[in-house]
């Protein structure tokens, strides 16, 4: 897999060979993580109180929704791109328009790993001295911090 | 016995609201360069002031983003939980 920037700003994904889509929707995978809620870790800090409640029961089924809305976005570029190259090769576009959808769904995954895994900073981290499984995880953040790096150098829309 | 009358004296008492503060917290998943990007969008702050708050984010494990009416101190805490970032909201001290 090799990412590049796009002629018309935004990203643009080599998929080289057939493994490289496992790792695309792995980041579906991980950010719909049994056991994380996203709108639960981001409003972990606010005070338990009754306004709390009303928070929890007006305003996060909204948040949730836009999440989803996220990952729909990736699921549908991802599936498209896949279709048409009939599971080979391809080239997957990340537009300038759809570049915050990608950001927010690799940070939902990265979020999500990290709240099962608890990496902390990953210089700190020796994969090395993890087990295959954790050090997978590891690695899938990795790789999705340098697409969302990318991201961000290309501007998010 | 003289009629006695009622004389009323009308008193006004204002009470001042006190502002609340959106209040962003550490997360160590989070890119500075997004945390930034995140602060200019949503409170239109120039680059200087977003990347100023965002080390203190970083550096402190929070800041004060900004304070004022309540409604519109959840409307940005609303706005900032959406672009995944910890936030919380207080009273001002």
């Amino acid at each position: 897999m090799k990412l590049a920037p796009s002629p018309a700003g935004g990203l643009r994904i080599e998929v080289e060979e057939a493994d490289d889509w496992p790792l695309l929707y792995g980041i579906l995978h991980d950010a719909e993580s049994p056991g994380f809620d996203l709108a639960s870790h981001v409003g972990s800090v606010m005070q338990p109180s009754a306004d709390w409640l009303d928070w929890q029961e007006y305003v996060m089924p909204d948040i949730r929704e836009g999440y989803q809305e996220h990952l729909k976005v990736v699921l549908t570029a991802i599936e498209t791109a896949k279709l048409e190259a009939a599971g080979g090769p391809s080239t997957l576009w990340i537009s300038r328009d759809d570049a915050f959808h990608w950001y927010a769904a690799l940070n939902q995954a990265r979020l999500a790993i990290e709240e099962l895994h608890h990496f902390g900073p990953g210089e700190n981290v020796n994969p090395l001295h993890l087990p295959p499984s954790r050090r997978d995880a590891f690695f899938r953040s990795q790789l999705y911090c340098a697409i969302q790096s990318y991201l961000l150098d290309q501007g998010l829309g | 016995m003289a009629d006695t009358e009622t004389l009323t004296r009308p008193s006004e008492a204002t009470a001042l609201d006190v502002p609340w503060n959106v209040v962003v917290h550490d997360d160590p998943v989070n890119l500075m360069g997004y945390v930034t990007w995140v602060l200019m969008k949503i409170f239109g702050y120039n680059e200087q002031k977003a990347a100023l708050l965002m080390l203190q984010v970083h550096q402190l494990g929070r800041s004060i983003v900004w304070s004022g009416q309540r409604e519109k101190a959840e409307f940005y805490a609303q706005q900032l939980q959406f672009h995944q970032l910890k936030t919380s909201l207080e009273k001002a001290a």
